[in-house]
């Protein structure tokens, strides 16, 4: 059953991708530069140089998606007075799997008056996929961290339906040491009838969710509605407390969840989005 | 740990769980104001079938197993155990006033226990978690504290919990009171099993796909009319 998903990592005797990013940034003259910076296996990343004094990097699977079995970790720190975006060179695919589940980890950590944004493209779940991802976030107390993750199931343009498969998402976000927010998806089986029980997605199948801590993140709130609102192929809410913001979305198109997103980072970061999100 | 017999079991989970005890459970609707002012509830099947994807898929389900996982710690007298599920559930909350919701009821649930029905393990999670408690492991403290069975506890919160947004939704929709009781002999099955799965599973089993369901009651905050808090 899908419950031990998440928590069993059991040996395969089958040859998988593994793959490793390490990335830590430091500030140095008044720049964040590369600290240190580890790779292994199928995980790269590439450091585009960039006029500003933050730091992108463009995170790249080599294997070219992900299958039952694949493991990759990624681990952005971003120091002390840093600021560091982070996202992935195209959609991740996760392909039909013929044991287990593909396994995302991701270890994000922001230093003191430090600025993380993780902005991955999303993920394509194909049919008979099934696909773990944890991520773990540990915040210094003025630290900022924007997170936004998609997940749409099947290529939505051509009408694939996605009536076999798993996904498991698992959030924890610490700040000053405290868990501040947790999420927990589990999806299971018919993806495709569980997404069009009104509850659910009420027929929409790509959805995202976006999380802000930062000092502003209350006043963003209203901001943030009335751009929702803009997108009507796509439905949304927003809320904050406790000093995050927390956004949902779904919508029955991959496109549109995709157009909306980018529309609510560009306002929310106050810039244009990372090269790779454009190609 | 004390144990109580099956009739001071019963007599305890009834009067913790039931509308009179003062927790304000009537004055929240978890999103359901919102879905039914969307047209998402409108009748009786519409009701009952949120509400078992809310016991299968969602709240419900994470409910249950935070709340057996603070009676399995409480009954172990792990009392940072204890905290940590604690700090999970509030953690668990999609919006504002999901988390108002388990906040106040979880604190109001303590404190009237510590006023009324004391044990340690309430004293524990006071003490450790200050004011912010997650109400269903309050509740799974408090059972675990009595010697109550987590079977017994389980049934009794999630019946609480499902009943009293049927009544919600009776209010809302509005539905007869004959569909109300419909909407309980429908959803029967649905929390004895939600309870099941919390017996044998752990914190590694919490999981939901609420989306729309999160979304509507984060919408809530905005509506322009509201009887409810959430």
């Amino acid at each position: 059953m899908f419950d031990g998903f998440l928590r069993s990592d059991p040996a395969s005797t089958l040859q998988r991708l593994r793959g490793r990013v390490e990335l830590t940034v430091k500030r140095e003259a008044g720049r964040s530069r590369i600290d240190r910076l580890y790779q292994e296996g199928s995980a790269k990343a590439r450091l585009p140089r960039t006029e500003s004094d933050h730091l992108e990097a463009i995170l790249i699977n080599t294997g070219g998606g992900m299958t039952g079995g694949d493991r990759l970790h990624m681990r952005v720190g971003a120091g002390d007075g840093t600021s560091v975006v982070a996202t992935s060179q195209a959609a991740e695919k996760i392909y039909r799997a013929v044991q287990g589940a593909a396994l995302m980890e991701t270890r994000l950590e922001v230093g003191a008056a430090a600025r993380l944004d993780w902005l991955p493209q999303e993920t394509i779940l194909f049919q008979g996929g099934r696909f773990g991802r944890r991520l773990e976030a540990d915040i210094a107390a003025d630290g900022t961290l924007l997170i936004a993750e998609s997940i749409v199931f099947g290529r939505t343009a051509r009408g694939e339906r996605v009536t076999e498969g798993g996904f498991a998402d698992r959030w924890r976000i610490r700040r000053a040491g405290r868990l501040i927010f947790a999420d927990a998806i589990r999806l299971d089986g018919d993806i495709d009838a569980l997404l069009d029980r009104p509850a659910l997605g009420g027929g929409g199948k790509a959805i995202a969710a976006l999380l802000y801590v930062a000092a502003d993140s209350h006043a963003r709130l209203d901001e943030m509605r009335d751009a929702i609102a803009r997108h009507p192929q796509v439905e949304g809410g927003a809320s904050a407390w406790n000093g995050f913001l927390h956004l949902r979305l779904v919508s029955r198109t991959g496109f549109a969840l995709r157009a909306a997103l980018v529309d609510l980072l560009q306002i929310l970061r106050g810039r244009p989005m990372p090269r790779a999100w454009m190609c | 740990m004390a144990t109580t017999t099956t009739e001071a079991a019963l007599y305890r989970l009834m009067t913790w769980l039931t509308p009179s005890f003062p927790v304000g459970a009537f004055s929240y609707s978890h999103g359901l104001e919102w879905a039914v002012e969307a047209g998402d509830i409108r009748d009786l099947d519409s009701l009952t079938g949120w509400l078992a994807d809310l016991l299968a898929q969602g709240s419900g389900r994470n409910d249950a197993i935070l709340l057996a996982e603070a009676w399995r710690a409480a009954s172990a007298g792990d009392w940072d155990r204890l905290a940590e599920a604690c700090a999970l559930g509030l953690a668990l909350s999609p919006s504002q006033e999901r988390h108002l919701e388990t906040v106040m009821q979880g604190r109001s649930f303590a404190s009237a226990i510590a006023a009324s029905w004391p044990c340690a393990a309430i004293d524990r999670l006071r003490e450790r978690a200050d004011t912010a408690i997650a109400y269903p492991v309050a509740v799974g403290a408090a059972a675990a504290g009595h010697g109550l069975p987590l079977d017994s506890t389980l049934a009794a919160y999630l019946h609480g919990f499902i009943a009293n947004l049927v009544s919600a939704g009776v209010r809302l929709v509005p539905l007869g009171q004959t569909d109300g009781q419909r909407a309980l002999v429908a959803l029967e099955d649905a929390v004895a099993r939600a309870a099941r799965e919390a017996i044998v599973g752990d914190l590694d089993d919490l999981g939901a796909a609420m989306f729309r369901a999160d979304i509507g009651s984060m919408k809530h905050e905005t509506q322009y009319t509201r009887l409810f808090r959430s």
